[in-house]
Order: structure tokens, then C-alpha cells, then sequence
């Protein structure tokens, strides 16, 4: 009997065993997987999303996750957009991307930023970007096609593993990589800077010299029209605005002619910002990306043309596209944050955070929360204030080993400490961020 | 391809796989097959390499067709053979070591005994020397010399014998066998698939993997930061790094060890040990008797034993004999030193052409066993004057760390770019006296922070805890006899410390075996 029941019992064992080392496996690549808002949440956030949902995807580098707001294009045309690109990704990045992303959307136009092609000079992207713009990819065809493309021979080896180059996170595990937050269908691939840099106006009138791109760059980007054509996807190239040098705006004007001769549109934006008002003295983060303030204005104006020139539905109120509203909310909010930082006016602040913020402040002896614009809780003298709802916190005074008082703010694992005064700590619950203390 | 790779383990299942489906009488065939591919790829898919590789093999081969009792050239022809095996592993791994003697020596007679060819010869040896040579040639003399004896028969078919001594696990760092322990295994037994086997076979594998991944690239980084700057990490920080050094090199060669035995083990193949928990020993004779176990015991087999039998020390003997009187062996047994003295120096030069290998892992070992032998009656009356109970755990205990330390340091020239190096590092260590460093942050400094200290020592621990256990019995049944959930849950947190605390993949600097470039 025992004789033949063995192999059955030891195909089962066998059977749980690989089992068991696949669980670990999905499991733990799931925990380290790469996280980073330069290409690879772009990616995974991008599968979450709806089939056939995305009227228009948006491609190329970071130029595209900060300087396209989607919530602008959502809350002023109902157009329901995604950022699909990658930190410096070049043509042959974006070409996988874009053919990984038909898998499951039908947009109704590509737009695909093409400044790379003028600003870099390569022919592999750098380790840490060809990671972060392959990575958010599943493990398919794909992906092995952009790695191979992307990578020397033994670094094509090496990624092709993606353990061997994740599992080195785990010096960097934190609550977020169990949880995962940030990765949810909500998010758009949005990813907008808040720094306000002032560089030159470029003045692009007269060049009209044209220098080639790289071969490959070249190959790609032909690649990436013929595979729209393919899908029957109206494709617009477009250089979005930056403080463009002359030998870039030769390569842009190669471009053009790239697109002219497959038939497509280009746009470059950089010799149309007067249209939309941009001040490069106070619409630009870095030489290469716009702000909060610029990519409003950017986004605005794309808009408009996009709307104009296809036929582009307006979701605005269906219940099936609420991500997009979400979006919204989160980016509105980021942009709310971003004037609270700039404002020294309490009072003000307490205007600009009646809904959807906390404000734990001192008066005096006092303390309160304030909670959505209302009081909820107070406190006298020794205080120890708890909040906990929807988020957990606890304000409360302490003195240091100098025999200072302070006041210390614990919000979810984070900690504030301050001197002990009339202050304010403003917290965000919609992108669940602590945004500022204010002494009044 | 490495044997640690993700590529080699998917092609070994597949190979395992086709293996096992075949008849008896082929599966030889898709072993050697296997194993020349294998080795091509360790050869770095070098023609020239593979070419040497059958031509010292064919040579082989060849000589043992000609040593049956009845043919009278067969010593002419086995010492032709051995001559050319040795010419050709010294030619092959010696070249540059040789070339640097001989220019040592001119200089001192202020000559150039060199030239232009010598230096070509030392240029093409080393650009083409076949990979794995030290072990394969040590398989291949104790294979003819076997034959000499007729302990051996010899193989008619060239195949047979390319494969016995290319078989594919073997050609990583051994272990170095004989013939009679592989002629049945290869060529005479059916081996069908066993699930038990093939389980136990991956645990020992897997096993070899944590002690190189998680432990010994661990101990590595310390070990480094301190050798390449011993200048300023002094004091006690070299006895860190020669003790580091010696459980690196340890869980380096005898995890493989357990990777090469464990893959073999799955093909039914089962292979001698190479180490049997050496830090429990309480001598250093006995520290390598269980330590690299294949190469003392081809030492002793075809280098000691021939020595001691040869006519020289024979008349050694009777002049001891005659001029130390009836039992000197008992108080001077010089012709015992004097063939220690050939096995030693044997073994230092196996390490590397490099006089920090001949003396650390040779001379100097020979000199303590020796004087170990002629203090021993000074011991013994230590003992018995100072009333040292020796039947006690904390004796033993003693015995075991004077062991691991005179170990260490004759260990630590292995390591040591250089014989002045090593030096010059034992000079820094006691130039300093910094005991200071084990209670402020300085342990933090060498390239591991608190975590990676804290995922060594648990590794550390889970090492001297199997060692334990070994000493007794195969930890394997140990784990067997659990109940397979157990031996699951064992399997799945060693499987997840590999996969994402091993030192592997882009940010890591994991390092090749250290025995594997001999």
C-alpha cells in the first residue's frame, strides 16, 4: 500500500515545494520591486488603469511626468490622459512602452515628446534609468526587448534577472514597500516639480539649421509612428518647452523633418510659448522642466489643441472615470501646498485649509486641532492631544535635556518637533503629506 | 558560466531532466557531453584552452594503454607521462613564479639569466592556461599512477577517460578524486531518478549558496577593507581579518564544495568530501586532515608515502638507525619531518607560485606540526606538573582556539598580496594595542553597517550550530526526520536569505571562488 502511495506523496511534496519557492519569489520581487516615480510607478499604475480608459498617453522623458498635468486636461476638457514615460528615456524605451501600453488601451492620440532625441547622445541609457523605465514593465517580450536594446551584453544578463538588481532594496524597505500605497489606479503618471528657476528665454527665431539625431534614435522614432499607424492611432511628436540650445533646436528641426516625411504632426513648443503666456523666469524648475505654475499653462494650451483637433469625448462627471477625479484632487491639493509654503500669513493659511487638511496648532497654553475648517479637539496646560481619524497623530509637549520646552507633532510614525510657541502644523489628508509649520 | 548563476541552475534542471530519461548505457555519454560544454564555458570559450585540454588528456590516456604488467617499457612510459603531466601543470602554473626565481637569482650573480623566449613562454602559459588545472592534472596522476600499480584498470575508451577527468562539478574546485571512486558511479551504475536524492542533493546546494552569499561576500568586505589598508587598520583589527579571513575562505571552498557534492548527488553521482567541520579540531595535524581532505589525502597517497618508501629515505632510516639508536622515531623521527617537509612545501606551492603561499599555508604549517611533535613531552609535563585536568570541555575548548589561531596566521599569507605583506601586517598588528574598537563604532566603519553585521552573525550562528550537528550526524537527516512542514519552513528561510540578503546582481561586488582559479 505504502509502495504505492510514494511517488504520489512525493509528487504532491515536490508539488508545494516549487510552489512554496514561487510564492516566495512573486512574493518578495513584490516587496523589493523597484519604486520611483521616474519611470517605474509611471508603469505599474499605468496597468491599474481601466482597459481602453486612456483617451490620450503621453510619452517620451520627465519632460512629459512634469510638465503634463493630467488633472489641468481633466478638469478643463474631461480629457482622461496618462504620463506613460521614463527619467532621460529615449526613442527605443518609449517605442516598448507604447507597444506594451496597446495592450490594453485604445487611445484616441499618442503624443510623444521628443526633446531626448536633442538633448542626449546615446546609445544605452545609464544604468539607473534603464532600470526605472524597464522595470514597472511585467516581465514579457516586452521588456526583455527593451532591456536587450537598452543594454550591453552582461548588463542585458544581469537586469534580465530582476532580482539581481532589486534585491539590494532591502537596505531600503519601508512601510511603503508593504503597502504600496502610491501605486493605485488613481495616480496618472503625474509627477510635477516645485522649485521656481529663472533661466534665459531661448530665442529660436533664426535657426533653421538642421543636425541629425542619432542613427538609432532616428530608427525609433520612425519605429514609434509606424507602430501608432499599426494601431491606428493618430500620433502628434511634440518638444515641450525648455531652455533650449541651439544645437538642440537643430536636432528638433530634424525632427520635423522626420515628422513631415512619415506624415505626422510636430509641435514644437518652444518656438509657440508666447502663446500661452510662459515666463521662463518663473515657469521652469530646472533648465529642462517646468513647474506647477508652468505646466498649468503648458498642459492648458495642449489641451485646447488637442480638443481642437480630435475627436476627443469629455468623461467629466462619469461615474466610471472618478480616478481621473481623484487625480485632480490630489494635484489640486499639491498646488494648494505648494502657495501654503509660500505663505507667511497664519490667517491666510487657515483660509486655504478648511477642507481637507488638519492643523494642529498652540495658543498660548492652549492647544487644538483643527480638522475639514472646525475645532474637534482642545487642549490646557500639560496636553496630549490625539487625532484618529483617518490618520493617527498626537500633539503634545515636551521639554528637551536643555530644559527647553518644545512641541512635538507625531503623525503617522513621522515626528515634528518645534520650539514651543503660537504655531500651526499643517497636514495634508488627501495626499496624506505633512506640509509646513508656521510660527504666528 | 558561474556555478552560482541563475542560468546554470535552469540549465542543470533541464540537463538532470534528459539525464534521467535516458538508458544506462548513454547516460555517460550526456554527461561528458555536458561537462565539455561546461568546461568550454569555463574556459571562457576558448579554443586553445580546450585544444591543451584533450591533448593532456589524449596523452594520458594513451600512456595508461601502455602500463599492463606484461609490456617491459611500462615504468619508462608511466614516468614519461608523469613527467609530462608535471612539466605541463608546472609550465601552465609555475611559468611566472619560475621566471621571478630565476631573475632573483641572476641578480645576485649580477647575470641575466633570462631572455626574451623565457618571457614569451611565461606570457603564453598564462594568457592560455587551461582552466581548473591543478585539479584536473592531480586526478589525472593519481589516475595513471593508479594504473602503474594496478589498483586501477586501465580505460580502453578515450571518452571514458575525458569524462572521469572533465566530470562537470569536478571541474569548478574539485574535489579532487581517484579513480576507484568514480569508475562504478560513472560508468557502471543505472541512476534513475530518486526524489529523495534530488532533495537532498538541492538542499546541500542550497546550503553552499548561503555560506558563499550571505556569509563569506560578507566576511569578504571586511576582510578587503582591512588587508588593503592595514596600515591604518592595525592592532586588533588583523586578528579580525585573519580570523574573518579564515571563516571567508571557509564557507567560500566549502560552500561550493556543498554545491558541487549536492548537484552531484541529484545525478546519483556521490563524490568524496573536502571538509569535515575543521574548526572543532584540536591540532593542526588534525585541522588538515579536515581541511581540503581530497589534496592531503592525494599528498599523502602519491607524494608522502612514495617519498618515505623511496630508496633515500630508506637509507635515511638506517642512517637515523645507526646514529640516533633503536627508537629515534620515538624522539626525532627526521626522515617523517623531511617527507612532511616535500608534502608541505607540496601543498604551499599547490596554493599559488607565490612564496606567502609556500610559507603560510605550507612551511610554516609543516614547522608547527613539527614542533608541536618534538614539544610534546615538554607538554605532557606541563600537564602533569600543573595538575590541567585534559578530560574537561574547557580543555578542549583551549585546544581548538590555539589551533584556530596558529591556523590564522600561517592562513592569513594566503591572503596577503605578498610574503613581505604578510609580514608587515603581524608587525601592525601587535604595534598597536586598540581594544577600544570593539565597544565604540569603529567595527561599523569596515564596510558593513548594524544590519549587515547583524545578518553575518545570525549567518555565523546558523554555521556553528550545522557545524554542531554535523559532528555527529548529516544534518540533512536531521532536517528529514522533521515533519515536512518543518522542512519546508527550513527550505523557505534559507531560500529567502538567499535570494534577497546574497551578495549577487548590480549592487553587490560578489566575488569568484577563491578556489576556483587554481
Amino acid at each position: 500500500m505504502e509502495k504505492s502511495t510514494k511517488p504520489v506523496v512525493n509528487f504532491i511534496k515536490a508539488v508545494i515545494i516549487i510552489l512554496v519557492a514561487s510564492i516566495i519569489v512573486v512574493g518578495t520581487s513584490r516587496i523589493l520591486v523597484l519604486k520611483s516615480e521616474d519611470g517605474i510607478n509611471q508603469f505599474q499604475a499605468f496597468y491599474k488603469q481601466p482597459e481602453n480608459s486612456i483617451d490620450v498617453i503621453f510619452s517620451g522623458s520627465s519632460k512629459v511626468f512634469c510638465d503634463i498635468a493630467t488633472g489641468v486636461l481633466w478638469e478643463n476638457y474631461g480629457i482622461t490622459a496618462y504620463d506613460l514615460a521614463g527619467a532621460e528615456a529615449p526613442s527605443w524605451v518609449s517605442y516598448y512602452q507604447l507597444k506594451e501600453a496597446f495592450k490594453t488601451q485604445k487611445p484616441k492620440v499618442i503624443c510623444y515628446e521628443v526633446s531626448v532625441a536633442a538633448m542626449y547622445d546615446m546609445l544605452y541609457q545609464a544604468n539607473n534609468w534603464a532600470t526605472d523605465n524597464s522595470y514597472g514593465m511585467k516581465w514579457n517580450s516586452n521588456r526583455i526587448d527593451l532591456l536587450k536594446i537598452d543594454s550591453e551584453e552582461d548588463a542585458f544578463y544581469e537586469r534580465l534577472n530582476p532580482f539581481n538588481i532589486m534585491h539590494g532594496r532591502y537596505k531600503d524597505l519601508n512601510e511603503n514597500d508593504f503597502t504600496n500605497v502610491r501605486n493605485t489606479a488613481n495616480y496618472k503618471g503625474f509627477d510635477p516639480r516645485e522649485t521656481i528657476v529663472e533661466v534665459n528665454t531661448p530665442d529660436l527665431c533664426d535657426i533653421s539649421d538642421i543636425e541629425p539625431c542619432t542613427e538609432k534614435e532616428d530608427i525609433y522614432i520612425r519605429k514609434i509612428i509606424e507602430l501608432a499607424k499599426q494601431e491606428n492611432v493618430p500620433i502628434i511628436l511634440f518638444a515641450s518647452p525648455y531652455e533650449s540650445p541651439e544645437e538642440d533646436q537643430k536636432i528638433l528641426n530634424y525632427v520635423r523633418t522626420i515628422a513631415d516625411e512619415e506624415g505626422v504632426e510636430f509641435i514644437d513648443f518652444n518656438r509657440e510659448y508666447d502663446k500661452f503666456g510662459m515666463d521662463y523666469s518663473k515657469d521652469m524648475s530646472d533648465g529642462g522642466h517646468l513647474n506647477f505654475s508652468g505646466n498649468y499653462k503648458f498642459t492648458n494650451y495642449f489641451g485646447s489643441i488637442l480638443k481642437e483637433k480630435y475627436d476627443i469625448p469629455d468623461h467629466c462627471g462619469d461615474k466610471n472615470y472618478t480616478s481621473w477625479d481623484w487625480d485632480l484632487a490630489l494635484q489640486n491639493y499639491e498646488r494648494n501646498n505648494l502657495k501654503i509654503k509660500n505663505t507667511e500669513d497664519a490667517t491666510e493659511i487657515l483660509t486655504m485649509t478648511q477642507n481637507g487638511y488638519i492643523v494642529f496648532g498652540t495658543n498660548g497654553e492652549k492647544a487644538y486641532i483643527i480638522d475639514n475648517g472646525e475645532v474637534v479637539s482642545e487642549g490646557e496646560g500639560s496636553f496630549r492631544l490625539p487625532y484618529t481619524k483617518g490618520e493617527d497623530a498626537f500633539l503634545f509637549k515636551e521639554w528637551n535635556d536643555k530644559g527647553n520646552r518644545l512641541i512635538s507633532l507625531f503623525i503617522n510614525d513621522e515626528e515634528h518637533i518645534e520650539y514651543y510657541g503660537n504655531i500651526l502644523f499643517i497636514y495634508d489628508t488627501v495626499n496624506h503629506v505633512f506640509v509646513r509649520s508656521i510660527y504666528y | 558560466m558561474s556555478i552560482i548563476s541563475l542560468q546554470f541552475f535552469f540549465l542543470f534542471f533541464i540537463i538532470s531532466v534528459i539525464y534521467f530519461l535516458l538508458p544506462a548505457k548513454v547516460q555517460w555519454i550526456w554527461l561528458l557531453i555536458v561537462s565539455l560544454g561546461f568546461y568550454y564555458s569555463q574556459m571562457y570559450y576558448s579554443v586553445a584552452g580546450i585544444i591543451y585540454f584533450l591533448v593532456i588528456i589524449f596523452v594520458n590516456w594513451g600512456g595508461t594503454q601502455f602500463l599492463s604488467n606484461d609490456n617491459p617499457k611500462r615504468k619508462i612510459i608511466y614516468i614519461s607521462v608523469l613527467m609530462f603531466d608535471v612539466i605541463t601543470l608546472v609550465l601552465f602554473k609555475y611559468s611566472k613564479f619560475l621566471y621571478e626565481i630565476i631573475l632573483a637569482v641572476g641578480k645576485l650573480f649580477n647575470a641575466d639569466l633570462t631572455n626574451d623566449i623565457c618571457g614569451l613562454i611565461v606570457y603564453y602559459t598564462q594568457e592560455n592556461c587551461p582552466e581548473r588545472i591543478s585539479y584536473f592534472m592531480l586526478i589525472l596522476i593519481a589516475y595513471i599512477t593508479d594504473v602503474y600499480w594496478g589498483k586501477s584498470k586501465a580505460l580502453k575508451n578515450p571518452g571514458k577517460t575525458l569524462l572521469f577527468a572533465s566530470y562537470f562539478p569536478l571541474m569548478t574546485s574539485g574535489p579532487i578524486v581517484t579513480f576507484e571512486q568514480m569508475e562504478n558511479q560513472l560508468f557502471g551504475e543505472k541512476h534513475r531518478f530518486s526524489y529523495d536524492r534530488y532533495v537532498r542533493g538541492m538542499e546541500r546546494v542550497l546550503w553552499g549558496l548561503f555560506k558563499k552569499m550571505v556569509i563569506s561576500e560578507r566576511l569578504a568586505v571586511i576582510v578587503s577593507r582591512i588587508y588593503d589598508h592595514y596600515e591604518v587598520y592595525n592592532g586588533l583589527y588583523i586578528f579580525i581579518a585573519a580570523a574573518a579571513f579564515a571563516f571567508q575562505l571557509y564557507c567560500d571552498f566549502s560552500g561550493l564544495m556543498d554545491i558541487v557534492l549536492g548537484i552531484s548527488e541529484v545525478l546519483g553521482i556521490n563524490l568524496p568530501e573536502n571538509f569535515n567541520t575543521p574548526f572543532y579540531s584540536v591540532n593542526l595535524s588534525e585541522f588538515w586532515r579536515r581541511w581540503h581532505i581530497t589534496l592531503g589525502g592525494f599528498l599523502r597517497d602519491y607524494v608522502l608515502y612514495p617519498v618515505q618508501r623511496s630508496k633515500g629515505f630508506k637509507n635515511l632510516r638506517k642512517w637515523c638507525k645507526n646514529n640516533l639508536g633503536k627508537g629515534y622515531e620515538k624522539k626525532y623521527n627526521i626522515p617523517l619531518y623531511l617527507s612532511l617537509l616535500v608534502s608541505w612545501f607540496l601543498i604551499g606551492l599547490w596554493h599559488g607560485g607565490g612564496w606567502n603561499y609556500i610559507f603560510g599555508v605550507g612551511l610554516y604549517m609543516w614547522a608547527v606540526i613539527v614542533i608541536g611533535e618534538l614539544l610534546s613531552p615538554f607538554f605532557g609535563w606541563i600537564v602533569r606538573v600543573l595538575h590541567i585536568n585534559t578530560e574537561c570541555a574547557s580543555y578542549t575548548l583551549f585546544l581548538r582556539l590555539r589551533t584556530f589561531l596558529l591556523f590564522i596566521f600561517g592562513l592569513s599569507f594566503f591572503r596577503a598580496n605578498t610574503l613581505k605583506d604578510g609580514f608587515l601586517m603581524w608587525k601592525a598588528a601587535f604595534f598597536r594595542f586598540n581594544p577600544w574598537i570593539f565597544f565604540d563604532e569603529s567595527l561599523f566603519n569596515l564596510g558593513l553597517d548594524r544590519r549587515e553585521w547583524g545578518i553575518l552573525i545570525f549567518g555565523l550562528i546558523l554555521l556553528f550550530v550545522v557545524s554542531f550537528i554535523s559532528q555527529k550526524r548529516d544534518v540533512r537527516d536531521f532536517i528529514k526526520e522533521q515533519n515536512f512542514v518543518a522542512r519546508l519552513a527550513v527550505f523557505a528561510v534559507i531560500f529567502i536569505m538567499i535570494i534577497v540578503y546574497g551578495y549577487y546582481g548590480a549592487d553587490f561586488n560578489a566575488a569568484d571562488f577563491i578556489y576556483g582559479r587554481f
